[in-house]
């Protein structure tokens, strides 16, 4: 039996519109496939392409939380934002899964299905790096007090980690800036938060941020790096375990790991 | 008379005495209270803790952990801050710890505050500045972070209970499992001064569970619970005494968290033990992990240790160590096995055996999804069968065999290159698999969090 390929647009708005149209053209999960962006030519299926469509995508984001849960779109929604070329069809398969009856209990919870396996890993590597975020983010007060973090995480998590600091930082203007995905979350003081997609020059001023710290960012920064060292305990020095513990690929932004602007 | 402060010190010099001094207090976490911010103030908690940051023992760095002063008047004598001793001495004022502290945290360097302090006059009088400090942090600062309060041994209960209404966690130290050690070691505490406050914040805790919240977002007292520390080899108690103790202290008196800090001897006092090998920390990694079983496996300290066997195995971690000599337990099938019976298993953890338990309802498991669910199967195979089979059918369940099997798939130790390599701890395995308190050769790191299968 010849496969169909439904291609969409790399994003989650694209995959979910895709999974509608599956549902809405009748297609058979076992031999329909979603393929987010560029496609893998295959001699022996059938092509199709799907325009995305927010409505649509919001049905069935709407349908995923009224069958299975918050806590399964939750999963969902994490694993569309990961960084890999087989989430559209674990999404899709997961849902299929779950609609066709076949995992008894929660959906997120059906392990032994192929396809929740994968929207579970997925969601799970995703959380890890967003709670990376939230750990080791650093903001840096610039002069005026609005509080800027620029962030290289290896997923893009900026709209997964803002939710939290916007609620404990109601009060404070910030900023949140992934130089690598080129995407920023502003939070102006006590109203709602919101993405911007910064262009070259933007960027480039994100770059260059630590021109503009306050007085008081280079007195605390310090602090904060003598505290570190007088908290820790010599007769028990440990690298390793501080290495495995606190990768050197998060320091690169991290204020108890800056050299460069001791007092 | 007022508080010591050197004149002209700065923020920089009192900030390096007074977290020096407070480090060997090892409680870190930030877990326990879950509050979002209520968009006035500054501040939330995390119900699982955060952890912001790892000093260079690899310990976690959660809280500003402080001394309000390191000035005392007591003479415990394992303490860097006692009174005979001739160090550098500091004081904060409320206004620093403020400052700190929230300067800190809108910087997400911390989840909060830790704040302890050295007795300064009187225990009550002491207890009257924490209070001070942490009111004006919550009310004039508006701050709804994470606060970690010591209660000071002997202050008046008043005093206690209300600080427990702006803390989320507060904690008396137990400082060592015994009253002689008490008594022998540090003077001027008694048993009775610590588990007095200890009991006064169980009821406490207990009666704001029972009682309807007046209004939304009353204070509750001590939402995340309260903990408390030993110090261990400072004195010559066996596992099995520290053990029963922590156990106790769980039943008893409802703790949240029971901490164990390896005795680092900082004043090379002739009463207490010299350690050349520095502190006892795979005794101290040990006791931890017994402590998670207690906790969240269902162990009772009994079934782990005895009078006869009062050390836990330097070789093997204590639940691999309770299976082997309960073999006749095994193997257990994962697809029908209950709950209970799972998380006894060497190489399955709660989330582990959680999944199991979820996923087995929709279908049959195999040694792969239990691979995929995060089973440490090298561990857990000799233990378990799957449809009736085990992993290598040929295997022998044996002691001795597993055993062995065990010791060569090296436990993951949380320390190397710094300590003691496994290398150099194995040298024993030929000889004797059970070493206990004779073969004194206790030392790795404690890496506590994570789960522990
Ligand atoms: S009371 Fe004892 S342990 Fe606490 S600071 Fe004073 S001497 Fe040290």
């Amino acid at each position: 039996m010849n496969r169909t390929i439904l291609t969409c647009e790399d994003t989650a708005e694209g995959i979910l519109t895709a999974v509608y149209q599956a549902y809405a053209w009748k297609l058979q999960p076992e031999s329909t496939e979603i393929q987010a962006g560029e496609a893998d030519l295959c001699l022996f299926a059938f092509y199709r392409r799907v325009e995305t469509d927010a409505a649509l995508a919001e049905k069935v984001a709407a349908t995923v939380i009224h069958r299975f849960g918050e806590e399964a779109w939750e999963d969902i929604s994490y694993a569309l934002a990961a960084h890999d070329a087989g989430r559209g069809q674990a999404v899709y398969q997961a849902v299929a899964a779950g609609l066709s009856g076949r995992i008894r209990g929660p959906l997120m919870q059906g392990l032994t299905d192929g396809a929740v396996r994968k929207v579970f890993e997925l969601s799970r590597h995703m959380h890890r790096e967003a709670q990376r975020m939230i750990q080791f983010l650093r903001f840096r007060e610039l002069e005026g007090g609005v509080l800027f973090a620029r962030i290289e995480p290896c997923e893009n998590v900026t709209a997964l980690v803002t939710p939290h600091f916007a609620d404990r930082f109601p009060l404070e203007n910030f900023v949140i800036a992934d130089t690598g995905h080129r995407i920023a979350a502003v939070h102006p003081a006590g109203k709602a938060w919101f993405l911007i997609w910064p262009d070259g020059e933007t960027a480039e001023r994100f770059e260059r941020m630590s021109e503009r710290y306050s007085a008081a960012e280079k007195e605390m920064a310090e602090l904060f790096r003598r505290f570190c060292v007088s908290t820790g305990i010599r007769e028990r020095k440990n690298r390793k375990l501080q290495q495995q513990l606190l990768p050197l690929r998060y320091r690169g932004t991290m204020t108890e790991f800056d050299r460069q602007e001791i007092l | 008379m007022g508080l010591h402060i050197a004149a002209g010190m700065s923020l920089m010099e009192k900030l390096e005495i007074l977290s020096d001094a407070a480090k060997y207090d090892v409680a870190c976490t930030s877990s326990g209270s879950e509050r979002r911010g209520d968009g006035q103030g500054m501040g939330s908690a995390v119900k699982a803790g955060i952890c912001h940051s790892f000093a260079a023992d690899g310990r976690c760095i959660s809280l500003l952990k402080i001394l309000f002063t390191n000035e005392c008047v007591y003479d415990c004598k394992y303490c860097l801050n006692r009174r005979s001793n001739d160090v550098p001495r500091a004081s904060f004022t409320p206004e620093e710890v403020c400052r700190l502290t929230t300067e800190f945290y809108r910087r997400n360097y911390i989840e909060g505050l830790f704040l302890s302090s050295g007795v300064l006059e009187n225990p009550t009088y002491t207890m009257g500045l924490l209070y001070q400090t942490v009111y004006k942090l919550r009310r004039e600062y508006r701050f709804q972070g994470y606060i970690h309060m010591k209660v000071i041994p002997g202050a008046d209960p008043e005093a206690v209970r209300l600080a427990g209404f702006l803390a989320d966690r507060m904690s008396v130290n137990l400082e060592l499992p015994t009253a002689e050690g008490l008594s022998r070691l540090a003077p001027n505490k008694h048993r009775r001064t610590i588990l007095a406050p200890m009991r006064l914040i169980q009821n406490g805790i207990g009666m704001s569970r029972n009682e309807p919240v007046p209004y939304r977002g009353a204070p509750r007292f001590v939402p995340a619970g309260q903990s408390t520390q030993m110090i261990i080899g400072a004195t010559p108690e066996s596992d099995y005494q520290i053990l029963s103790v922590a156990e106790s202290l769980y039943q008893r008196f409802g703790l949240k968290r029971v901490f164990y800090s390896a005795f680092v001897n900082v004043n090379a006092d002739r009463e207490l033990p010299a350690l050349p090998g520095g502190p006892p920390l795979l005794r101290e990694h040990r006791l931890y992990q017994a402590d998670w079983l207690l906790r969240f496996y269902g162990f009772r300290a009994e079934e782990l240790l005895s009078e006869e066997r009062p050390d836990f195995n330097i070789l093997l971690d204590p639940k691999a160590d309770w299976a082997l000599r309960n073999l006749t337990l095994f193997p257990v099938e994962v697809n029908r096995a209950p709950y209970e019976t799972l998380l006894r298993v060497p190489g399955i953890g709660v989330k582990s055996a959680q999944r199991i338990v979820r996923a087995r309802r929709s279908g049959t498991l195999s040694f792969f999804h239990l691979k995929k669910m995060g089973v440490v199967l090298k561990r857990a195979h000799f233990f378990i069968t799957c449809g009736g089979k085990l992993l290598y059918p040929s295997v022998r369940i044996e002691e001795d065999f597993i055993t062995r099997q065990l010791l060569d798939c090296r436990e993951r130790l949380p320390f190397d290159a710094d300590g003691v390599t496994y290398r150099q701890l194995s040298l024993f395995d030929d000889r004797n698999f059970r070493m206990d308190r004779a073969g004194y050769v206790r030392r790795t790191e404690a890496g506590r969090g994570g789960e522990y299968e």
